[in-house]
């Protein structure tokens, strides 16, 4: 039983039905590729804050962190959110100005600019593995099993379609505009159960006293080297597609340096919300209040259906809601970028009028729905996903994209190409060697090598460990290629 | 209270008042950006 009243879903539909009128509304507004992709490049502070926020902390955070704190604890905020707060202000600092200097509407397109056309097409490959919101619509089919009790698959398909319906009609306006009120509702609707949550647990004096100490140990019982590879996914912030279209879209340099920074104490509080609500979930089943098998992806809807009184629960499920669609209608317009304007308008249409740019990407969303559905059933963990999806993007752009930005002097179109390549590759066959030759241990896969008379487990998130100095081994191998085809040249 | 009691109403501030008070000041000029953006869109 979900405990949910007509009240609630009256609030539900009223919110599904208010985000489809927002895209009805606009569709008449659009006209340009540039309006729909970069919203006019007219975005102030406030949207941007709302924007980030609610498009970058997904179902993906919002399960998947509560996900790891049910069973590992407070480790999950300390470890794998921290690192990319470092990285977002240090990506505010010296990428935004960088970014802005030229009237770029895509990641692919600085690729290009650096490296030409070949590295732009590998790179929107990895970009649009990135961008397909697998996690978010995984999250939804959660969701939607527990509180309509729809198979998963049904609610992957409800609420992607009803994402994908106002982003075909308003673009990055209707994305942007939905992501305010989005916005709103789940940063208040989590700050509303948190309280709430707590007191049915016993606060934290019960769980201090009563749970085991790891739950509250920051390091958890985790090895360094694993600390170490998921800190390292932080890096995907410097090559994050849909931070860089905010980027491209903001008013002025200091617009989306300013919403960047205010972002962070946002982005730290939600992190920690749900980090505490997946462990109150784990006491909840400790005093018998959730069932004893409750999944992890589960715990933080669990404890707050538990926890909220009826009216508040329809608010939170809008939350929830909201927090996947901002991130699946955003990620869905990068995908149709991606395949129409990064891949097929500069290999088969160069000459491509803006009429036709914009009704093919519009066109592209549903078509980019089809992959998502498909690798939202490959996952059995929200959280295998994530580490991968940021994975093979940082090892395939973070090494030529920093080195196109700020190396000196121009750069080759080789150093582009291997760099791309071999870090993509190498991730990969990293990833598939792994799964096909190791074994199975704490929900990932390890795979035992003896070197040196020691046995080494190479855990599955350990591939950035190896694909980041192969990406740089292919920009140097790149960068002698290239001087050697300008000598004889 | 210890120190995560403090810090999770720390975080409860920053979500509730701190995204209405974003939400206020997006209000306020969110006229302004759709005009600007409009008068930037050529005629269909």
């Amino acid at each position: 039983m979900n405990g949910l009243d007509t009240l609630d879903y009256a609030i539900v539909l009223f919110y599904l039905a208010g985000m489809i009128a927002m895209g009805f509304w606009l569709v008449t507004k659009v006209h340009t590729f540039a309006s729909f992709f970069v919203a006019s490049r007219a975005m102030t502070t406030p949207l941007l804050i709302c924007t980030l926020v609610s498009t970058y902390y997904g179902l993906d955070v919002t399960f998947g962190v509560s996900e790891l704190s049910f069973s590992e604890g407070v480790v999950s905020w300390f470890v794998y959110s921290r690192p990319y707060y470092l990285a977002i202000v240090l990506a505010s600092l010296l990428l935004v100005r960088r970014l802005k200097s030229a009237p770029f509407l895509s990641l692919p397109d600085v690729v290009e600019h650096h490296y030409g056309r070949a590295a732009r097409v590998v790179a929107a490959c990895a970009s649009l593995l990135y961008n397909l919101p697998i996690l978010a619509i995984m999250g939804m089919g959660v969701l939607f099993r527990i509180t309509l009790g729809l198979s998963e698959l049904e609610g992957y398909l409800l609420g992607a379609v009803i994402a994908a319906s106002y982003t075909v009609m308003g673009g990055l306006w209707a994305d942007a505009l939905t992501d305010t009120v989005q916005f709103v509702l789940m940063c208040v609707t989590l700050a509303v159960a948190l309280p709430f949550a707590l007191q049915l647990t016993g606060n934290f004096q019960w769980m201090l006293a009563n749970m085991d100490a790891r739950y509250f140990a920051p390091a958890g019982g985790v090895s360094v080297a694993y600390l170490l590879a998921l800190a390292l996914t932080a890096l995907s912030v410097f090559v994050e597609p849909a931070l860089y279209q905010r980027i491209f879209s903001a008013r002025d340099p200091r617009s989306v340096r300013n919403a960047l920074l205010i972002g962070i104490l946002l982005w730290a509080a939600y992190d920690w919300a749900v980090t505490v609500l997946g462990i109150a979930a784990a006491a909840a089943v400790r005093q018998g209040l959730l069932p004893a098998d409750l999944a992890g992806r589960e715990a933080l809807i669990r404890i707050v259906l538990i926890s909220l009184p009826v009216g508040l629960k329809g608010f939170f499920i809008a939350g929830v809601l909201s927090a996947a669609m901002s991130t699946v209608d955003s990620y869905l317009l990068l995908s149709s970028g991606n395949l129409v304007y990064d891949i097929y308008r500069p290999l088969f249409r160069p000459q491509m009028g803006e009429a036709s740019l914009l009704r093919l990407t519009r066109a592209g969303i549903p078509v980019a729905l089809v992959p998502c559905l498909l690798l939202a059933v490959y996952f059995e963990r929200i959280t295998d996903a994530w580490v991968f999806m940021s994975t093979l993007l940082t090892a395939t752009i973070f090494v030529p994209m920093m080195a196109g930005l700020f190396l000196p002097g121009r750069r080759k179109p080789w150093e582009g190409i291997f760099s791309c390549a071999l870090g993509m590759g190498s991730v990969l066959v990293f990833y598939l060697a792994v799964s096909l030759l190791g074994r199975i241990e704490g929900g990932s896969y390890v795979l035992t090598l003896t070197l040196f008379d020691r046995p080494w487990d190479l855990w599955r998130e350990y591939s950035l460990f190896f694909a980041l100095p192969l990406s740089a081994l292919g920009f140097l191998l790149g960068s002698a290629l290239g001087r050697a085809n300008g000598n004889r040249s | 209270m210890s120190h995560w009691e403090v810090w999770t109403w720390l975080s409860v501030l920053a979500l509730g008042p701190g995204s209405l008070a974003v939400f206020i000041f997006f209000l306020r000029d969110v006229k302004r950006v759709l005009r600007e953006a409009a008068d930037e869109e050529p005629e269909p």
